[in-house]
């Protein structure tokens, strides 16, 4: 017997299934079979996608030509709004500024001698770490910390003319601490200056780096990015000071100080400029933009690593009767994820 | 409310909180970022000198509580000024510079660097048989008394009398090669006339101010059974308590704060026949987690404690008992009211306003903060650029804006009048207020900055009145109709 085909496809024709499209109009999550399920997810993507596309291109038609990308919104953008924040023409901050006790390292009068050390029996990670630094920073002398306590370590780097004090301190073999101590006196008031401990993360030493490049010993440049408020300011003037300012250009080299949200990022790269040609071409209109003329190229060398201020002290490094100018409270300050402090 | 402050740069600032920006959580917009930071509340007392470190203010104190009419200033280079306000002066900022003593203790040559060891360290005001003298004193252990009320630039003339704290002591504090200042904090017994100084394991004495004579040292706790040596000592906060409930007599209780995180409470009756020297409270253990910066008598029984991390304590000076070292289970919460939230950096200074229960902390952080001292909430936070050393309160009170919930509605209000309106007949209104203007005039004649006063508060007062009989209608109209749901 010849078979009969379905009674309910009387009065139609037959289709050829692998030459039409489907459209997926629903997310294929009710697919229990995963080859299909899946294979049912991406048609379901790339319709999605083109039906976005063409209801931009219809948007685009209808409003004109200077449509503008919206900015969408990030935690940056809608940040708090800081009362301590600094203002460019705020006389009262910069006459403060022009007279604590970094102002000498800005003006070039002294320069800076550190003194790093760490904590007692380090790890083999951090010496890797500290060869990168002494090539970050210019004139870092390292002595090891044998059992001697920060304030007597203090009380000899002063002897010695020392200005700053560094000292690491690690945890699982891992650089976790930084705590920096300005050890010359204020030339009006006779104090030492402040001490602030930051927590350190993500180190990666130079070897580690894809492509780094080999620092040389010229004076780098300094970046000091996105340090807005007061506070944000002391801590900046802190971490400047560990430089001369006398950059050598020729060593085009330049140590960055980025603050986003309250991590500092540290990185150190040489840049290098590169003309663009300038290429003829009157007939193509250029609809992208061509650029600036001159770009700059970097080349990472050095280690990165980011920081995270925990407290800044008055005077030098004194846990148990020292005076704090900033404590971060977690309870107290954290309360609002787009609040930030530096 | 007036506040003075004085920072470390030498800026002095008056701030009405009253007038301080309201907190707004927004986003930064470049177009309002210029908007932030213009704060109306805050004046600049001493405009035409340049901010230097070497003029930083290290005192404050009032000299003239009358309409808060004067005060002085102690600077880190050893100089007094003497800032005084018009008698006819409503608005604020208006503290003009009226004299200066320079050089006061004798130390500061020439524009040199300052010596750490001989930095002034705080003065205070004291009236002696109606006269008002100030008592300053210097890390060194010198004190001086000087009078305020003399001609500018007679340094020599004001200083009346001085002597020295810690005479004949040669051991200078040294740990590790560093040499610590004889004295590390001070204060003045308004009251009793005597200086109590403290230093680096030097315990506080108390000195007479008229006879220039040491009449009380303090004595340290007994030596620690475990470890046999007695608790360390470094007064670095000194208070006098009045009306506490411990004094018999104005000003017989004593609060020393020390650096190794505790407050001792001393009674000083020195001109009883036996002098007790140890002190007769102690704050537990691990109630104070930092070095003890700044004391302030809140009210009868509670001292608020400021440390150097910035947390503002209220310690509940009943419950302290003598040792130091108390049951683990009741450590930190033994004598503890709370903590005032708010400083984030060492608290340098906290005053209480003369009677109303309000408090103003300073610190390092660059805030002055002003809480309700009872219920520890803050009232205001105002930024001021600059680290703070010190605070003044006034005690007038000058906008009505501010502590609606603190000050009533008519305390301290003795201008008002009151008005009494007999019945009246509306045909018979116009008459009746002639004659009612015709009296104001003649009492308003006497008293010019009286009658302004009332006329600023009166205003005031009729728009909070309006606004709390706005809030009170709409409580009337929500609970009847909810009485009578629940009837039915």
């Amino acid at each position: 017997m010849k078979k009969k085909p379905d009674a309910s496809l009387k009065g139609k024709k037959p289709v050829n299934k692998a030459k039409t499209k489907t459209l997926v109009y629903r997310n294929p999550s009710h697919i229990h079979n995963k080859l299909k399920r899946s294979e049912m997810y991406g048609k379901y993507l790339q319709q999605k996608r083109k039906a976005k596309d063409e209801q931009k291109k219809i948007r685009e038609e209808q409003l004109g030509e200077d449509v503008q990308k919206p900015v969408p919104k990030t935690i940056d953008n809608t940040r708090e709004v800081e009362p301590t924040s600094v203002l460019e023409n705020d006389l009262e901050v910069a006459a403060d500024e022009a007279d604590d006790e970094f102002a000498p390292y800005f003006d070039d009068d002294v320069k800076p001698k550190i003194l790093i050390t760490t904590r007692p029996r380090p790890s083999q990670n951090v010496f890797y770490f500290i060869a990168d630094l002494q090539m970050l920073i210019p004139n870092l002398e390292f002595y090891p910390r044998q059992s001697y306590s920060i304030k007597e370590i203090c009380q000899f780097a002063i002897n010695r003319d020392y200005t700053h004090l560094i000292v690491l301190s690690e945890k699982s073999k891992v650089c976790n601490g930084f705590t920096i101590s300005h050890l010359q006196k204020h030339h009006d008031t006779g104090l030492a200056g402040p001490t602030a401990f930051f927590k350190v993360s993500n180190v990666v030493t130079a070897k580690n780096i894809p492509k780094h490049g080999k620092a040389t010993s010229h004076i780098p440049e300094l970046n000091l990015h996105g340090f807005g408020t007061r506070l944000g300011h002391r801590v900046g003037r802190i971490l400047g000071s560990l430089f001369p300012h006398q950059a050598q250009f020729q060593g085009r080299q330049v140590v960055t100080f980025h603050n986003q949200r309250d991590y500092i990022f540290v990185r150190h790269h040489r840049y290098i400029f590169n003309e663009k040609k300038k290429e003829e071409k009157k007939s193509k209109e250029a609809k992208k933009d061509e650029g600036p003329p001159v770009k700059a190229r970097l080349q990472e060398l050095g280690p990165r690593f980011s920081l995270k201020l925990r407290w800044v002290q008055e005077g030098i490094f004194d846990t148990m009767h020292g005076e704090y100018e900033w404590f971060h409270k977690r309870k107290e300050m954290d309360t609002s994820r787009r609040k930030f402090h530096l | 409310m007036r506040i003075v402050t004085g920072d470390e740069c030498g800026l002095l600032k008056e701030c009405l909180p009253s007038l301080a920006k309201k907190k707004s959580a927004k986003t930064v917009d470049e177009s309002k970022k210029s908007n932030i930071i213009v704060d109306e509340g805050i004046r600049r007392i001493n405009n035409g000198e340049r901010s230097c470190r070497r003029r930083g203010i290290v005192a404050l104190t009032w000299t003239n509580t009358e309409e808060d009419r004067e005060f002085s200033s102690l600077h880190l280079d050893g100089s007094v000024e003497v800032w005084e306000r018009g008698h006819f002066d409503e608005d604020f900022g208006n503290y003009r510079f009226s004299r200066k003593f320079d050089n006061i203790f004798g130390d500061v040559v020439g524009d040199g660097g300052l010596d750490p060891m001989k930095r002034p360290l705080g003065f205070s005001q004291y009236s002696i048989e109606g006269k008002s003298m100030i008592c300053a004193a210097n890390t060194e252990g010198k004190v001086v008394l000087l009078d305020p009320t003399l001609e500018n630039n007679q340094t020599a003339n004001a200083v009346r009398s001085s002597f020295t704290v810690f005479q004949g002591s040669n051991n200078k504090s040294t740990k590790l090669g560093v040499t610590y200042p004889l004295a590390s904090s001070m204060s003045v017994d308004e009251a009793n006339h005597y200086v109590a100084m403290g230093g680096k394991e030097r315990e506080t004495v108390l000195w007479d101010l008229n006879t220039s004579q040491q009449v009380w040292k303090a004595k340290n706790l007994p030596p620690d059974a475990q470890t046999l040596l007695q608790p360390q000592v470094w007064p670095t906060a000194i208070s006098f308590l009045k009306n506490s409930v411990f004094s018999n007599a104005d000003g017989n209780i004593m609060a020393v704060g020390s650096a190794h995180n505790e407050v001792r409470i001393y009674d000083i009756r020195v001109k009883d026949a036996q002098a007790i020297r140890r002190p007769f409270a102690v704050t537990p253990f691990g109630l104070i987690e930092h070095r003890v910066t700044a004391l302030c008598q809140s009210n009868a029984h509670t001292l608020v404690v400021g440390d150097a991390a910035g947390y503002l304590n209220a310690v509940d000076l009943r419950k302290l008992g003598k040792k130091a070292r108390v049951k683990k289970s009741i450590t930190t919460t033994v004598g503890s009211q709370g903590r005032f939230v708010g400083p984030v950096g060492s608290v340098q200074s906290v005053v209480k306003h003369y009677d109303s229960p309000v408090i103003a902390a300073v610190g390092l952080d660059r805030m002055l903060r002003v809480y309700d001292s009872e219920n520890r909430k803050e009232l205001a936070c105002m930024y001021l650029k600059q680290r703070l050393k010190c605070v003044l309160v006034g005690r007038e009170r000058m906008a009505r804006g501010d502590d609606d919930s603190i000050v009533s509605e008519n305390e301290g209000d003795i201008d008002q009048e009151d008005v009494v309106d007999d019945y009246v007949d509306s045909d018979l209104e116009g008459s009746v207020n002639e004659n009612n203007e015709d009296d104001d005039d003649d009492d308003d004649g006497d008293d010019h900055s009286g009658s302004q006063d009332s006329q600023e508060l009166s205003e005031s007062e009729s728009d909070i009145e309006s606004e709390e009989n706005s809030s009170a209608s709409d409580d009337e109209d929500d609970a009847p109709p909810s009485g009578k749901r629940r009837k039915q």
